[in-house]
């Protein structure tokens, strides 16, 4: 599966180790699945653009060569040996951000939809000490509009205001998939973030209940370049209904249960697991 | 129940018994598992050896025709466990998922200690060879002399890169 990887790096010194930076460091964590196609030009602008930022790969079990291209130009990859979905995807990659001692993250998409000009706005919120930061796709200021068809905004709709609901607040874009993690986010999301599917909704209704700062600014997204929306028609109707379920039940969740299904999953923190 | 139903039964009991006993011994079904079915056996040869007993419950919670207790009961336990497989089932994923991930960030590990020992290796080759190989010349000449040997597209220099590469290759 990875013989390709011969060829490509015979040309390329990979410094693959982070730089493990302490204070102040950042890392931008890409989930990817079978994204070889984009993945490379995304890395590129990313590394033009904000070469002081550290990156990592996850590779949530593709079968193309997503991983080898990372590799290529020199990012550590995390290679999931099969597909876990985004969320597991994303709390491998905030395993590895607190592992090797990052101060924030940022979740970026390996399709080339975010442009890492707009990073910074999801780091100075950071900075400046929300703990999740979403980059929103529908507040003021950034790219024009990003059109979306009438049932899936539907939908959305339905969403935003069931989240409402249960966090007693708005949120303009609670599906993002362009967010920012303050040091503390990152050490709680390693051990319980949602790994099943439209986990960003999830985890915010999480974060709220964890008494995280939560914040939102406007980061236009520049349309989808390749593919297509992961979910569409009734198996999207059917995972609107299980959110509905897992929002309710993780609302209602005691905050001791929380505690030991973290226990559980053991991942290492700089504060040491709570038991 | 006729005679031969109860017959039928408690043969049936006593072979699920038997079977789940011999599975437990080849290590083939986990404890846990094991007293839950051979009570269950148990449970199948106790109403199938004293039909009465079914009838005295059924009388005690209502129900007018003891094979409908029988029923209810059977169903109950199926379900719950049923229930019982599915929250096993989440704790594996769990479980697996979380050593998928703990083998993506040590694979990463592996590979960044392998790399870097690998950068070390090429820059103490590149910091000693080329002073221990070039030709001892006194005189002015000795700065040109190591120029143009520098200048020399040097084999051996290259080796260990190309056997490193080779290996994240292999390894899959």
């Amino acid at each position: 599966m990875r013989t390709e990887a011969v060829e490509l790096s015979d040309t390329t010194p990979t410094p693959v180790r982070p730089r493990r930076a302490g204070a102040g460091a950042a890392l931008v964590i890409i989930p990817a699945f079978n994204e070889a196609e984009s993945l490379p030009w995304v890395l590129e602008e990313l590394r033009t653009e904000r070469p002081d930022l550290d990156v990592v790969v996850v590779s949530d079990g593709s079968v193309d060569e997503t991983a080898a291209v990372a590799r290529h130009a020199g990012v550590p990859v995390l290679e999931l040996p099969f597909n876990l979905g985004i969320g597991g995807a994303l709390r491998t990659g905030f395993r590895y951000a607190v592992e090797y001692g990052y101060d924030a993250a940022v979740q970026f998409d390996a399709d080339g939809q975010h442009d890492p000009r707009t990073i910074d706005r999801l780091l100075d919120a950071v900075a400046d000490g929300a703990d999740l930061v979403i980059g929103s796709r529908f507040m003021e200021g950034g790219y024009p509009t990003y059109k979306i068809s009438k049932l899936r905004r539907l939908a959305m709709r339905g969403l935003e205001r069931t989240v409402m609901r249960l966090v007693g607040r708005r949120f303009t874009d609670t599906s993002s998939g362009y967010r920012g993690f303050s040091r503390r986010m990152l050490e709680y999301f390693a051990r319980m973030y949602p790994v099943e599917y439209m986990d960003s909704v999830e985890s915010l209704v999480i974060a709220v209940n964890g008494g995280f700062e939560l914040r939102e600014v406007p980061c236009g997204i520049r349309g989808r370049s390749g593919g297509a929306p992961s979910t569409r028609g009734w198996k999207l109707g059917y995972y609107y209904v299980r959110l509905l379920v897992v929002l309710l039940t993780s609302y209602t969740r005691p905050r001791h249960r929380e505690v030991s299904r973290a226990a559980a999953t053991n991942v290492p923190t700089s504060a040491g697991v709570a038991r | 129940m006729s005679l031969r139903a109860h017959i039928a039964i408690l043969l049936l009991s006593i072979g699920t018994l038997v079977f789940i006993l011999r599975l437990v011994r080849r290590h083939r079904l986990r404890a846990k598992y094991s007293v839950l079915w051979v009570s269950l056996g148990v449970v199948l040869a106790i109403v199938a050896s004293a039909p009465s007993l079914l009838e005295t419950f059924s009388d005690a919670i209502g129900v007018k025709t003891p094979a409908l207790t029988f029923l209810l009961m059977a169903i109950t336990f199926l379900l719950v466990l049923s229930l019982h497989f599915s929250w096993e089932l989440s704790r594996l994923e769990d479980r697996s998922r979380g050593l998928a991930e703990e083998i993506a960030l040590l694979r990463q590990r592996v590979d960044a200690t392998e790399l870097h020992d690998l950068a070390d290796e090429q820059a103490e080759a590149e910091l000693t060879l080329p002073f221990e190989s070039v030709p001892f010349v006194a005189g002015d000449d000795d700065q040109r002399v190591r120029d143009e040997w520098r200048a020399q597209p040097r084999e051996h220099a290259r080796e260990p890169q190309q056997q490193g590469a080779a290996e994240p290759g292999q390894r899959a």
